[in-house]
């Protein structure tokens, strides 16, 4: 009934057929809990702890469970001391109040990690869990101060400010200590604001363009890449060099592309014969202009994602649909293309968030520009705080443009949860 | 997702699968046709995407009355570096180059150390509520930088640690540039997927062997994850290079000024395009070294975080 088969290197039977007793000091040892659970009592020790029973005196003489196999030292459905069936020892009940404090999470499970900080669990001493935390090598002191730092900084860069940035919007804010609590007029005030309005519809048609300009070029690029056989490291590091390069020189040099009298692109359209357009000073075309920026930049970023998620594509799938006779079309439409989607999804998130939040290209290149019409969220924010310093108004539109944004950042951040499993 | 050890070194051993087009599609006169017209798409992508910098670099070269000649002239009759010259004695480039790779330093050492710290403890230590405190971590991934600014900047400059637990105003300091870069949920959840990937046998070893957690984790465990963090290392250090928006609130002492800022003060001044240029072409070289240095490690780290959007 209770044997323990090692396994063999033999291919001989009667070695598998003889039982291998127990060792005698595994199987008697007591108080140890780990041993307790997996080693499978011999009838000798079902004697024993019967008369041991006996001699404390407490409930039924009863066996408490049949003497058949374990079904695993994992299940601890069998074990009649965790059920409460068992007769009411006082060892029975000191193993039962160690177990439960285990499960509670006051005592770790031995089993589950093992530490040479711990001592085999006695159950007649008491625990103190709280000296066993706060000294400086006890297991669960070493995890809090691992995360300790991090979470410092969360609670004093993230977390603080996050708090104390929706109550400053519900002040007349100052510095020096004497800010007027206001309510929720700032809010109001914001909703009034038909300038805080055009930056919102502003930093919209932003995205709006970047989107159409900025989401299916990398597609295009990055299946071409897949299918060239040669030259594939020069084009990554070409379409990369915009990404790396900061925001300042590259938005700078765009301004002197767009510039109406000395830039390249009026004299090409001088050499067309066409007349010269003011790309940054006119209303019509400045958001357009920043966007292309804003796109140059990110394109080669998104090529290699997407060229990433290609090369990730199982080849055998190619294989099976060409066994089943499907064109290039086909292949391409029931293949490749459902398999981009997903990434399609993540980097429209992606620049949704970042075109939204745009404050440096702008920032640079038209400070606002003509007449309010390149104005997004970030330099009205900006300018309203560190401009005429007030603050209060400044925090209640970044909390309102936070709140437009929740849709998205909520989006990404159920997508990253999802991946990070 | 496996970027471990040997499956990264097995990646750049194997070839590239193949994509769209079987060796019997290759044969066929139209798909030969469509792979020299991608090809020439490819080509001139990347052409227009270079284009800019070129012209930059070419613009740095050319004289006031070239650069202002109104059919723009297109390659400069004289190489001259009079421009360099000149934006070199306009901006203390080797202050704000020392500035900036300080800065990014500080910040890229802190927050690796940091976030592989909290991810340990977050996967191998068993601390309790580990899933929620990483949610709490990440809830920092939505926050627009906008709405943090403000009190970011009253913190700086009502920083209460100060010695004697006293306020000090840490603006127009370096504490005031790293400090806040540190914290990145985004690299704690990088580094937590990949510590998930470590089997516990290693450091259930280790702990028998009498390793305390902090050896093992130096000892061990940074050594093992070499490749991500140089992923996260080169990540960080290039959004700290190119950040802008919380230099310019936080510093206005030019001895503090990271090389973007000191830039852009210059441009600020109104000068004439062609010393400009010049200006940015010596602020775009650091990173153009960077990305041939290092473009395998970018490339790839592109590829790795990219899922996790």
């Amino acid at each position: 009934m209770t044997d323990y088969k090692p396994f063999s290197i033999y291919d001989d039977d009667e070695e598998k057929k003889k039982p291998v007793p127990l060792p005698k000091e595994m199987s008697s040892k007591e108080g140890d809990l780990d041993l307790e659970i997996e080693d499978v009592p011999t009838p000798d020790d079902e004697k024993t702890r019967l008369e041991l029973m006996k001699q404390l005196g407490g409930g039924s003489v009863e066996p408490s469970h049949d003497s058949g196999p374990k079904k695993s030292s994992e299940s601890l459905e069998n074990v009649p001391f965790l059920q409460g069936q068992s007769t009411e020892s006082v060892e029975d009940r000191a193993k039962a109040l160690i177990r439960k404090r285990q499960d509670s999470g006051k005592v770790r499970d031995r089993r589950k990690t093992a530490s040479i900080f711990d001592k085999p669990i006695e159950p007649d001493k008491a625990i103190r869990p709280g000296k066993a935390f706060w000294h400086p090598l006890s297991y669960r002191a070493q995890a809090f101060w691992f995360l300790f730092p991090a979470f410092g900084f969360f609670g004093l860069f993230y977390l603080y400010p996050m708090i104390q940035g929706f109550q400053i919007s519900l002040t007349h804010y100052s510095p020096l200590g004497n800010s007027i609590p206001v309510g929720w007029d700032n809010y109001q005030r914001a909703f009034q604001d038909s300038l805080f309005w055009q930056t919102v519809v502003n930093a919209l048609f932003f995205t709006l363009f970047s989107l159409a300009l900025g989401l299916w070029p990398p597609i295009l690029l990055a299946i071409v890449l897949n299918e060239i056989s040669r030259g594939k490291g020069l084009f990554k590091v070409l379409y990369l060099l915009p990404f790396v390069i900061p925001a300042i020189p590259a938005a700078n040099l765009w301004k002197w592309i767009f510039d109406e009298g000395f830039g390249v692109l009026n004299s090409i359209l001088g050499l067309l014969s066409l007349p010269p357009v003011g790309w940054l000073t006119d209303q019509r075309w400045a958001l357009i202009s920043i966007a292309v920026m804003f796109v140059w930049k990110n394109t080669g970023w998104f090529m290699l994602i997407y060229f990433a998620a290609l090369q990730n594509l199982p080849e055998e799938l190619y294989e099976a649909a060409e066994l089943d006779g499907a064109g290039i079309r086909k292949k391409a439409f029931n293949i490749t293309v459902p398999h981009l989607m997903p990434i399609l999804w993540i980097l429209s998130i992606i620049q949704v968030l970042t075109a939204f939040q745009i404050f440096t290209e702008v920032f640079v290149m038209t400070k606002g520009g003509p007449m309010h019409a390149t104005e997004v969220i970030g330099t009205y924010i900006y300018k309203t705080a560190f401009g005429t310093m007030d603050l209060g108004y400044a925090s209640a539109m970044a909390m309102l443009m936070f709140g437009i944004l929740f849709i998205f950042t909520m989006a990404r951040f159920l997508q990253m949860k999802q991946t990070s499993r | 997702m496996e970027i471990f050890g040997e499956s990264l070194q097995q990646k750049k051993i194997k070839a590239g699968p193949r994509g769209l087009f079987s060796h019997q599609d290759r044969k066929k006169k139209s798909v030969k046709i469509a792979l020299v017209l991608g090809t020439f798409l490819l080509t001139l992508g990347g052409l227009l995407t270079i284009a800019p910098i070129v012209w930059m670099i070419l613009g740095s070269f050319k004289t006031p009355s070239e650069i202002y000649s109104v059919p723009q002239n297109y390659i400069p009759k004289d190489f001259s570096f009079s421009n360099y010259g000149e934006a070199l004695r306009l901006v203390s480039f080797g202050r704000y180059f020392l500035n900036s790779l300080f800065m990014c330093a500080c910040v890229v050492l802190g927050q690796l150390l940091i976030s592989s710290m909290a991810a340990y403890s977050l996967t191998k230590l068993r601390v309790r509520f580990a899933g929620g405190i990483l949610l709490l971590f990440m809830t920092s991934l939505m926050v627009p930088f906008e709405v943090l600014v403000i009190p970011l900047y009253l913190i700086m400059k009502f920083f209460p640690f100060g010695p004697g637990m006293a306020n000090v105003n840490l603006i127009n300091t370096y504490w005031a540039l790293i400090l806040p870069g540190v914290f990145s949920a985004f690299s704690i959840v990088v580094l937590k997927d990949f510590y998930d990937s470590i089997p516990n046998e290693i450091i259930y070893a280790a702990r028998i062997d009498s390793c305390t957690e902090t050896r093992i984790f130096f000892r061990f465990i940074l050594p093992m994850t070499k490749p991500i963090m140089s992923i996260l290392a080169i990540f960080s250090f290039v959004t700290t290079w190119n950040s802008f928006f919380w230099p310019l609130i936080v510093l206005n002492n030019p001895d503090y000024y990271p090389l973007v800022l000191g830039v852009q003060r210059l441009i600020d001044t109104g000068e004439p395009w062609n010393v400009v240029m010049a200006a940015l072409v010596l602020s775009t070289i650091p990173s153009i070294i960077l990305l041939i240095f290092f473009q395998r490690t970018i490339i790839r780290g592109i590829a790795y975080t990219g899922i996790y959007g």
